[in-house]
């Protein structure tokens, strides 16, 4: 159990990170409404361009195989009781790295989800 | 000006987009496992191998579930251009309720009721979050 436990961390961490680079990239985007270029065009050029795009990419190709073995090692409702961390690991990631705000609706929200998650996976 | 309906702050597009990135998400993953499934595996190169085998037809659906992950992807990052991620993310986990819900109507599944009580916490919190103020002016 404790190895799936480690993990399950470690991929939790590094999808969180991925996570980041991608909203890092997102904000990039920029999308006007205009004729000349189509909007998926603009996306694909805002996103293609930005290195921390593919950074996040690869933490989250990794953070999927460590998921991966995780499962292998552990059973299938002990991980996903532990995913559930991710929304709050994600929530503190966010206001570190993207400056967004804990609010005290968007932590009780972040809280609900991650009990209701929890219980789902027990049950 | 037009009027844009939403759900607390999160306008309803943007929502309903992340409902559908949850389906595909569910639907390329399952398409990938089908697809690799019937497949022994040992080594990384023999791994490799059997990606590009198309004699063996199963292996299309791996390409086309990777192709809808890909796809999919793009769509994840409209949603992250529009709203917080702290906000994203945990509305991206209405997936764990569409997965029972479905199981109810079309399966005709058994829930147990601690399993219907983190339902209904999963929905109040999405309530909740999709409440919480965006934390820069979204475009």
């Amino acid at each position: 159990m404790n190895k799936a436990l480690i993990l399950v961390l470690i991929a939790e961490f590094l999808m969180v990170a991925g996570q980041i680079c991608f909203k890092k990239s997102a904000n990039r985007i920029n999308i006007e409404k205009t004729a000349a270029k189509p909007w998926i065009i603009q996306l694909l050029d805002g996103v293609l361009a930005y290195p921390l795009l593919w950074l996040g990419a690869a933490a989250m190709t990794a953070g999927l195989l460590f998921w991966i073995s995780a499962l292998t090692n552990g059973q299938l409702s002990f991980v996903c009781l532990l995913g559930s961390a991710e929304y709050i690991m994600a929530l503190f990631a966010a206001r570190l790295f993207l400056n967004e705000k804990i609010t005290k609706t968007k932590l009780i929200g972040t809280l609900l989800i991650t009990l209701g998650v929890i219980l789902t996976a027990v049950s | 000006m037009e009027k844009i309906i939403k759900i607390g702050r999160v306008p309803l597009k943007i929502f309903l987009f992340i409902l559908i990135n949850d389906l595909l998400d569910t639907g390329a993953k399952l398409l990938m496992k089908k697809g690799l499934g019937s497949c022994d595996l040992n080594g990384v190169a023999s791994f490799f191998h059997l990606l590009f085998n198309f004699a063996n037809h199963d292996i299309l659906l791996f390409w086309i579930g990777l192709i809808l992950y890909i796809s999919n992807f793009i769509l994840w990052m409209y949603i992250l251009s529009k709203i917080d991620l702290s906000v994203a993310l945990p509305l991206a986990g209405t997936g764990y309720i569409l997965i029972p819900v479905a199981a109810i109507f079309f399966l005709h599944e058994f829930i147990p009721p601690l399993r219907w009580l983190g339902l209904v916490l999963i929905v109040l919190g999405i309530y909740f979050v999709s409440k919480s103020k965006p934390s820069e002016t979204a475009p």
